[in-house]
C-alpha cells in the first residue's frame, strides 16, 4: 500500500510543481513576457508634437520650428573608429577626443552625440553613409526676425528630463499651450520589420502646440527697436525701453528694450538679460505721473484745468523744501500751465486739494502695487506703502512721481486710461490662441475699472496736448499732429538718497488725440548727452510716433 | 474509381487552391506592408520639405532680409526732414532742460 501512496505523492508533487511553474510564467512573469513578445511583434514609435508658432498681428511668424535632429552613435555598428571620430567631429564641429570619450563608454548601445543639429549638417552625414550613426527628429526654434522681440518672446530650453520647456516671456507663460502633447504609434510588424497591413495597430495622434496670434505688430515692433537703438546711441544712455499699447483694447503693439539677447543662442548671454524690464524692472515715473494726479483731482472736483495757483516760491512740507525743476516761479498760473511747466510746487497744491485718502485710493485704483495680469511670465510689481504709512512728505513727492516705484507697463497702462475715456484696461500680448484643429479662442479686451469720467479724460488730454505744444519738448514735435504727452526726469535713488547726476528720462503720451491709436512710454536710463526727458526721451518718442503715423497712414493736419 | 478516391481528389484540389490563395494573400500583405513603409517615408520627406519651405518663406519675408534686398536694389532711407517752427526758437539752445 505504501508503494501506491509513494507513487501518488510523487505524481502529486510533480503536478504541483508544474502548476506552480505555470503560475509563475503566466501570472507573475506574464506581463513581462507579453511585453518582450510584443517588442518582437510590434513596432513602437513616439510621435513628437510640434511646438506652436508665435505670430504677429499681421500674420508673420516671430517664432516657428526648424527641422533639426538628434545625432546618436551605435558603437557596436561602427566599423572604423578613427575615421568615424574624424568625419563626425568635423561635420558636427566637435573635437575628436570628445566624440571618442562619448562613443567608447563600455556596454552602451546608443549614445547621443549632439542635440538639435541643423538639417544641412545631417544631410552631409547621411550622404557619407557612415556606419554606426543615426538621426532622430528633434525640431528646434527658429526666429525669422532674429533677436527682434526677444524679451517678450522668451526662449525654449530643456527641463531636467531633457524635454523642451519654455522660459520667460510668452514661451514661459504659454508653455502648456505651445508644447502640445506627444503621440505614439504601435503597429504589428513582419520579420523584416515592415508593418503588416491588417495587423494590430494603435495610433495616438500627437496634438501639436497651439499657434499664438499676438497684438504685436511686426512693423511697429521693428520701428520701436530700430529707433530705440538709435536713441540709446545718440543720447548715450545705459539702457532703454519702449512700450506701445492700443489704449482701447489693452493690446501690446510693441515692446522693445535694450540691451537684449538672441533667443536662439540664449546661453551666450548674461542671465540678467532674460527678464523683460518693461514688466520686471521698476523705476520712479517722475513728472510723467503728473497728468494722472491732475486727472484724479479734476474728477474729484477739487480743481479745474483753469484753477489758478499762485506759484510764488518753494513749498515747505514736513521740513523739506520742494522747488520747481529750474527754481523759477511764474506767479499765478492755471493747472494747465502747471502741467506745461511741470511744476512740482503746483502738483503739491493739487495733491493737498485732493486729500490723503482720495490720493492713496487713486494710487491703488490706477494699478500701482498690483500686477497688471499681462500674459508674460516674468511680471513683478513693487509694493505700495500701507495705508497708515504715508507721511505728508511721501504724499507730496508722490504727486510729482518721486518716492513711488512702478513698472513701465503699469505706467503706460495708467496713461492709456486718459486716452480711453478713463477706463483702465488689462494689458494683453495674445489676441487669439489657435489650436491645431483650427479652433480659435479669442482673448477679449478686459476693462478693469473706470478711473475717471470720459469728460475728465478729455480735459486732461487737452492739458497734455498743451504740455506738448508749449512744453520743453515742443521743438521735437512733428508738425500737423495732435499729440498728448508729458516728459519725465526722475532721479535714481542710490543707497537711501537721490543721485543728482543719474536720471531716468522718460516721455509718455498718445496720439492722435482725437482718436488715439497708440499710447507709448519711452524710458532712457542715465542718458549722458542730457539728463532731461525733454531733450532725450521726448525726441525719441516723436521719432517713433512719426514712423507709426506714416505706417498707419495717419496724415498730418494743417 | 473508388468512392473514397472520388472524395479525396476534390478535397486535395481544394486544399491546394486554399494553400495557393493563402500564399498569394500573404505575399500581397508583405508587399502592402512594404508599400506602407514607403508611403510613411514619403510623408516624412514631404513634411520635412514643407518645414524647410516654411522656413525659407519666413526667412525671405523677414524685415531684415527685405531691408537688405532693398538696399542692394538701391533703395535708401528717407532723407531726414527737419521741421522748422516759425512761432518759436527751432531748438532750445542754451536751455537748461
Amino acid at each position: 500500500m505504501w508503494r501506491i501512496w509513494s507513487v501518488f505523492s510523487l505524481f502529486s508533487f510533480c503536478f504541483l510543481l508544474i502548476i506552480g511553474r505555470l503560475f509563475y510564467w503566466q501570472i507573475i512573469s506574464g506581463p513581462k513576457l507579453k511585453a518582450e513578445a510584443a517588442s518582437q511583434h510590434f513596432l513602437e514609435m513616439t510621435l513628437p508634437a510640434e511646438r506652436g508658432i508665435i505670430k504677429t498681428a499681421d500674420g508673420y511668424p516671430l517664432v516657428m520650428n526648424k527641422a533639426a535632429y538628434l545625432v546618436y552613435a551605435e558603437p557596436k555598428k561602427i566599423t572604423n573608429l578613427p575615421v568615424y571620430f574624424k568625419t563626425v567631429g568635423q561635420i558636427l564641429e566637435i573635437e575628436e577626443a570628445t566624440i571618442s570619450a562619448m562613443v567608447t563608454i563600455p556596454n552602451r548601445v546608443w549614445i547621443p552625440i549632439a542635440h538639435k543639429v541643423d538639417n544641412d549638417k545631417v544631410e552631409q552625414l547621411r550622404q557619407l553613409a557612415i556606419d554606426g550613426i543615426g538621426f532622430e527628429k528633434e525640431p528646434k526654434r527658429y526666429y525669422p526676425e532674429a533677436s527682434m522681440a526677444a524679451n517678450l518672446l522668451g526662449f525654449v530650453g530643456q527641463d531636467q528630463n531633457g524635454d523642451d520647456q519654455g522660459y520667460f516671456g510668452l514661451e514661459g507663460y504659454y508653455n502648456r499651450e505651445l508644447q502640445g502633447k506627444t503621440g505614439s504609434m504601435t503597429i504589428e510588424k513582419d520579420v523584416s520589420g515592415a508593418p503588416i497591413l491588417i495587423g494590430e495597430s494603435l495610433r495616438v495622434e500627437p496634438a501639436n502646440g497651439s499657434t499664438l496670434h499676438l497684438w504685436v505688430d511686426r512693423t511697429i515692433q521693428h520701428i520701436a527697436e530700430k529707433r530705440l537703438a538709435q536713441g540709446i546711441e545718440k543720447y548715450g544712455a545705459k539702457e532703454g525701453s519702449v512700450v506701445i499699447m492700443d489704449p482701447k483694447t489693452g493690446g501690446i503693439l510693441a515692446m522693445a528694450s535694450s540691451p537684449s539677447y538672441d533667443p536662439a543662442n540664449y546661453g551666450e548671454y548674461d542671465r540678467e538679460l532674460y527678464k523683460n524690464p518693461i514688466v520686471a524692472s521698476t523705476y520712479e515715473p517722475g513728472s510723467t505721473f503728473k497728468a494722472l494726479v491732475l486727472a484724479s483731482a479734476i474728477d474729484a472736483g477739487v480743481i479745474k484745468a483753469d484753477t489758478i495757483f499762485d506759484e510764488t516760491g518753494p513749498v515747505e512740507v514736513s521740513g523739506y523744501s520742494i522747488r520747481t525743476w529750474n527754481n523759477e516761479y511764474l506767479g499765478p498760473i492755471t493747472m494747465t500751465k502747471v502741467l506745461e511747466h511741470s511744476s512740482n510746487v503746483g502738483m503739491v497744491f493739487a495733491e493737498k486739494k485732493l486729500g490723503e485718502e482720495k490720493f492713496v485710493k487713486f494710487l491703488k485704483d490706477v494699478g500701482f502695487g498690483t500686477l497688471t495680469n499681462i500674459d508674460l511670465e516674468d511680471e513683478t510689481s513693487p509694493d505700495l506703502r500701507g495705508d497708515d504709512e504715508w507721511k505728508e512728505i511721501d504724499l507730496a513727492t508722490a504727486s510729482f512721481g518721486q518716492g513711488i516705484a512702478v513698472t513701465p507697463l503699469q505706467m503706460v497702462r495708467a496713461t492709456a486710461a486718459i486716452a480711453n475715456g478713463g477706463w483702465l484696461m488689462e494689458p494683453h500680448m495674445v489676441k487669439t490662441i489657435e489650436s491645431e484643429g483650427g479652433k480659435k479662442t479669442e482673448i477679449k479686451p478686459k476693462k478693469v475699472r473706470q478711473l475717471f469720467s470720459a469728460g475728465t479724460a478729455e480735459i486732461v488730454s487737452e492739458m497734455m496736448v498743451a504740455a506738448v505744444d508749449n512744453g520743453e519738448a515742443k521743438w521735437a514735435k512733428p508738425k500737423g499732429y495732435r499729440i498728448a504727452g508729458k516728459t519725465g526726469t526722475a532721479q535714481i535713488p542710490v543707497a537711501g538718497h537721490y543721485d543728482d547726476k543719474k536720471t531716468i528720462a522718460s516721455f509718455v503720451g498718445f496720439a492722435p488725440v482725437d482718436d488715439p491709436k497708440f499710447v507709448m512710454l519711452v524710458t532712457l536710463r542715465e542718458p549722458s548727452s542730457s539728463q532731461w526727458g525733454s531733450e532725450t526721451a521726448a525726441p525719441l518718442f516723436f521719432n517713433i510716433a512719426k514712423d507709426i503715423f506714416y505706417y498707419l497712414g495717419i496724415p498730418a493736419k494743417s | 474509381m473508388k468512392p473514397m478516391t472520388k472524395a479525396l481528389i476534390p478535397t486535395a484540389l481544394l486544399f491546394v487552391l486554399l494553400l495557393t490563395a493563402q500564399i498569394m494573400y500573404s505575399s500581397m500583405l508583405v508587399g502592402d506592408g512594404k508599400e506602407i513603409k514607403v508611403i510613411d517615408n514619403q510623408i516624412d520627406v514631404t513634411r520635412k520639405q514643407v518645414l524647410l519651405s516654411e522656413e525659407k518663406v519666413a526667412s525671405a519675408s523677414s524685415l531684415t532680409t527685405i531691408r537688405e534686398q532693398a538696399v542692394a536694389m538701391g533703395f535708401e532711407s528717407a532723407p531726414k526732414v527737419v521741421t522748422m517752427q516759425t512761432d518759436s526758437l527751432v531748438v532750445a539752445f542754451g536751455q537748461s532742460r
